[in-house]
């Protein structure tokens, strides 16, 4: 990611935010223009609950760009506690313990750095609930 | 001489300790050393090891959210973070201002990076200590710190990670409760060279046996004298003290030469525990007392960072810290909450292996 681009997301990446659809009330995680239930244009910006249950995952052996030391890792399927479903790297947790867990809140972590320039983007990931 | 008593409240604490540990006789396996003699020399049992995703500045957001928690304050209310640490993952950009973004903080703020080896952490409370009393407004002050040590040298045998913060406030909001006051403070520098890194160098070098008396000794013991005597209390008057403890020997050798009882280092003292977790450590050791205190409770703190130089602190706790200690996670709980390193692991973890 560019500087500007890291910037532009940061507060949906630090303090994971979505969108609220003022008429219905129906939440999303990606920003949207019009309301998917009820076509409503009415959307404002407001925090997602930052915990969930896992409803899914994948133990990741072939890494994406910048994840090689990371290998194996755990993305994850999370039901926000509002019903929201969003998709995040599950950490302090090892894939032989993944199975049994499923309780899960937000942490702040390094998502990646600049291989060029060093930048690091920072925002949320999820872990087991202590 | 009786100072005026500064009266700014603890409205918050909140620490932050990865899950990650190794053992000290890990880290004797790889290198063929005598573990017994080592956790005797040093007094540490195992050391905190962030996580691969890790550095000083998640550590201080996580501790700044579980402090803003315990605060009960709008995030809106801060007008002032100050972060000290000797392990930034920028050398040029600060953390505080990422820790503002991610606690939902207002940008009408003053704010930086500070460092002194251990003692930035209490270098920040300081600072923001004396912001809140002059602005009557409220300031978060952080120690963090993911601390590196050469393989095989005696630092990679104490160096921890982990950070703590605190919120403070002159008055206390509409809606908060006071912890704990804090009443006076007192700094003792000189120019001492214990411990250094120098710019671009991985790794830092020190004195090996220069930091005992010339250093440590000397700076905490002038600077908790020197706050006694300036507010006239005894070491008999505290019920509880903590000294940067930067191994687990260090800081009852103080307590004794100033005239301390162990039983008052009881929830302060996590050295042998966590190691050393540089800006953070005395201050952890607060948040641990402040998680066990009663009110109306004396506490005396006394930092020390290499260069060299401590922060004294007199302060008294009061009916909030009992409800507001069950808010966020404790440092026990946190120090419990554990899994083990091999070296190798460990070596991956602390960015030692380069691929
Ligand atoms: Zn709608």
């Amino acid at each position: 990611m560019s500087a500007p681009e890291i910037w532009r997301n940061a507060k949906q990446r630090y303090n994971l935010t979505g969108y609220r659809c003022k008429k219905c009330g129906k939440t999303f995680f990606t920003k949207r223009i019009v309301c998917r239930k009820c076509k409503s244009k009415d959307l404002e910006e407001v925090l997602l609950p930052w915990e969930g249950a896992i409803e899914t995952y994948t133990v990741v052996r072939s890494p994406i760009d910048g994840y090689e030391t990371k290998v194996p890792y755990i993305i994850g399927l999370i039901k926000l506690k509002n019903g929201v479903r969003i998709l995040s790297e599950i950490v302090d947790c090892e894939p032989t313990e993944i199975e049994k867990t499923k309780e899960v809140e937000l942490v702040f972590r390094v998502l990646s750095k600049d291989k060029e320039k060093g930048l690091i983007t920072y925002g949320f990931k999820f872990r087991p609930k202590t | 001489m009786m100072t005026k008593k500064l009266e700014v409240n603890i409205l918050g604490w909140g620490a932050y300790i990865p899950i990650y540990r190794i053992k000290i006789d890990e880290i004797c396996l790889e290198w063929g050393e005598d573990p017994s003699r080592w956790r005797k020399s040093l007094g540490l049992n195992e050391i905190s090891v962030p996580a691969l995703d890790e550095d000083s500045t998640t550590f201080a957001v996580e501790a700044a959210r579980s402090a803003v928690k315990r605060a009960q304050i709008s995030p809106n209310l801060i007008t002032a973070i100050y972060v000290g640490t000797e392990s930034k993952p920028y050398a040029v950009k600060p953390t505080a201002t990422i820790v503002a973004a991610a606690i939902n903080a207002s940008a009408r703020l003053s704010s930086a990076d500070l460092e002194f080896a251990c003692k930035a952490g209490t270098e920040a409370m300081r600072i923001c200590i004396d912001h809140s009393l002059v602005n009557k407004t409220v300031s978060l002050a952080i120690g963090a710190d993911s601390a590196q040590g050469k393989p095989r040298d005696a630092l990679e045998y104490s160096a921890g990670a982990g950070a703590v913060a605190f919120i403070f406030s002159k008055g206390v909001p509409k809606h908060a409760e006071s912890a704990a006051m804090v009443l006076h403070h007192f700094s003792y520098v000189t120019d001492t060279p214990d411990f250094w890194r120098c710019n671009g160098r991985k790794y830092p070098s020190h004195a090996e046996r220069f930091t005992g008396a010339p250093a440590y000794f000397k700076h905490t013991i002038n600077a908790a004298k020197g706050l006694m005597e300036e507010v006239g209390t005894r070491p008999s008057d505290y019920d509880h003290v903590v000294f940067h403890q930067p191994n687990g020997k260090f800081p009852l050798k103080a307590a004794k030469i100033l005239g301390f009882d162990i039983k008052q280092l009881k929830y302060g003292f996590l050295a042998d525990k966590i190691g050393n977790t540089y800006a953070a450590n005395a201050m952890i050791g607060l948040a641990s007392i402040l998680d066990n205190a009663n009110p109306g409770e004396k506490i005396l703190m006394v930092s020390y960072g290499s260069g060299a130089g401590s922060d004294a602190f007199d302060m008294m706790t009061r009916e909030g810290v009992q409800v507001k200690r069950e808010l966020a996670p404790k440092v026990l709980d946190l120090i419990s909450k554990k899994k083990y390193l091999t070296y190798g692991l460990y070596a991956k973890h602390k960015g030692k292996l380069i691929m």
